[in-house]
């Protein structure tokens, strides 16, 4: 029991001392610039109609694929010092040993994942200032551009779905998303450190790239077949799909696969970890 | 001594370190290619050899960053990649020295030294005072030079106070004052009764420390003392 709480301590302790780093700075400012080109007729709408827009746009950015495609992007070059192969790490891991020192990476990449989407969900309220409020409820703004041609009248490239304001509240729908999102981006990140231990570094970042066109493609020919495009686990990220509806997965099930293949990752990156030998990259 | 002699004698030695009949090749390029050595409690055991001969590729293994592809290495009675994967027990210098480049010196040592669960300012101000370096100085380890770097990395080698050090040219990038001071930490180190294995090109290093010393050259090494 000990040893689990060693693991977990160390392994939170890694990620604080890592987190904020150039990446991180670099993904900010360019998801930031991505929110701006997306909400700024949203911004237009709000000060025109006078009425600050509330926090939860985030959900709705979400269901937009190409919007999806640069933030996977984003995460993936947050994501780009997997598998951990510069020498400054070869200190750490003679002192921790190769399975601890690659489960305290494994926890690192979760909690990344978790916390880039709550950094997601402040990001797209920071770009909506000075017009935008904090409330309880989805305010009045969003539900306006969701049930009448404010959308159109103002290029507002978004779709600002009813379904998700009828079905959630504010709090359950970000929370849904982040929960969601949170294994999406852990998947890849995983899935990334796997690839590059079988395989190699470039056929990670191509491998995952390909989850992101693909699921750009899928959705391009989505009206023919509707359930390709929910194959890729970028695409449930828009919890609009969550449903349940027809070929739609529902919330429980997603999270269920999510476990599982995170769990499945953890053990063919821990099988490997116990075999490869170690060859770093000087610091970039 | 003839060759096989050589390996009979150190198969029944019972060194703190030994490796035995070790190889490792990378893709076809052979460089360790039955690699004998064996290293007492308390002794400095001195590794040289030519630039590109495998010096740091035997050190990589020890330490457990590399797998052999043949043969053994034996460490306080346990085989690596059987009975442990990885040397954790001991106190390494590996490559050139590598750091969190942000941080300062003491926070890096801080950071390092949390790992194994220990917390000690003070012994960590002292072990910093020791190699010769500022432990209130904020300065970003990213904008130390060589020498401070090499000097932190031999910091991180002793401040958990390991049996075994494994040291890879430790004394790289040091002004002559630095070469002395070190020289007489790793003979106090000895007293201690600490081994260790020094990689070096530096003769005097030899002369000066060494109670043994192998010279590996085309994948194979000999005992010169
Ligand atoms: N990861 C690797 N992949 C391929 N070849 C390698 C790798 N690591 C080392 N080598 C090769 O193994 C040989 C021995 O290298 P090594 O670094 O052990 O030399 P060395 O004795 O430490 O040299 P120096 O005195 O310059 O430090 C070199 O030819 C090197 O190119
Ligand atoms: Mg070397």
């Amino acid at each position: 029991m000990s040893k689990i709480i060693w693991q977990i301590r160390d392994g939170i302790r890694d990620f604080l001392k890592n987190f904020i780093n150039v990446r991180l700075i670099v993904f900010i400012v360019l998801q930031i610039f991505i929110m701006h080109v997306y909400l700024y007729p949203i911004k237009k709408f709000a000060l025109s109609a006078s009425y600050p827009v509330s926090t939860w746009v985030l959900p709705f950015l979400m269901k937009d694929i190409y919007f999806r495609f640069f933030f996977i992007a984003g995460v993936m070059y947050f994501y780009s010092k997997i598998p951990f192969m510069q020498s400054d790490q070869i200190y750490q891991i003679i002192r921790r040993g190769r399975i601890k020192w690659a489960l305290g990476k494994i926890i690192g990449i979760i909690l990344s994942g978790f916390f880039l989407m709550l950094l997601e969900v402040f990001l797209s309220a920071i770009v909506l200032l000075p017009s935008v409020m904090l409330e309880a409820g989805w305010g009045k703004v969003l539900y306006t551009l969701a049930l009448t041609d404010a959308c159109e009248k103002y290029h507002i490239k978004l779709d600002f779905s009813y379904k998700i304001m009828d079905s959630y509240t504010p709090f359950q729908g970000l929370g849904v998303l982040i929960l969601v999102g949170g294994f999406v981006l852990s998947f890849i990140g995983l899935f990334m450190f796997a690839v590059s231990l079988y395989i190699s570094r470039l056929c990670a970042v191509v491998a995952a790239m390909f989850f992101a066109v693909f699921s750009i493609m899928a959705a391009n020919i989505s009206y023919i077949v509707y359930w390709i495009e929910l194959i890729s686990p970028i695409s449930w990220m828009d919890i609009n799909v969550l449903f349940g509806n027809g070929n739609e997965p529902t919330v429980k099930c997603v999270i269920a696969v999510m476990v599982i293949v995170i769990s499945i990752l953890t053990g063919l990156i821990l099988i490997k970890i116990r075999k490869i030998d170690f060859c770093w990259n000087k610091e970039e | 001594m003839k060759e096989g002699q050589t390996i009979q004698v150190i198969e029944n030695e019972n060194g703190i370190i030994k490796v035995l009949h070790a190889r490792k090749s990378f893709k076809d390029v052979r460089v360790l290619n039955d690699v004998n050595i064996s290293c007492n409690k308390g002794e400095i055991c001195g590794i040289i050899g030519r630039n590109g001969s495998g010096k740091t590729v035997l050190f990589k293994a020890i330490c457990g960053f590399l797998k052999l592809d043949e043969g053994s290495i034996w460490v306080e009675g346990k085989e690596m990649q059987k009975d442990i994967d990885m040397l954790t027990t001991a106190g390494i210098i590996i490559e050139e020295p590598s750091f969190l480049s942000t941080r300062s010196g003491m926070k890096n040592l801080e950071f390092l030294y949390m790992i194994q669960n220990k917390k000690n300012r003070e012994h960590l101000c002292n072990i910093m005072k020791l190699v010769g370096l500022n432990p209130s100085s904020k300065k970003r380890v990213g904008n130390y030079s060589m020498g401070m770097k090499q000097r932190l990395a031999i910091a991180q080698a002793i401040m958990e106070e390991q049996q075994i050090l494994i040291l890879d040219e430790p004394m790289n990038g040091l002004d002559n004052e630095g070469v002395e001071d070190m020289r007489n930490l790793f003979l106090d180190l000895k007293k201690q009764g600490k081994t260790i294995l020094l990689a070096t090109h530096n003769m005097d290093d030899i002369n000066l420390l060494c109670d043994k010393v192998y010279e590996i050259d085309g994948g194979i090494v000999r005992q010169l003392k």
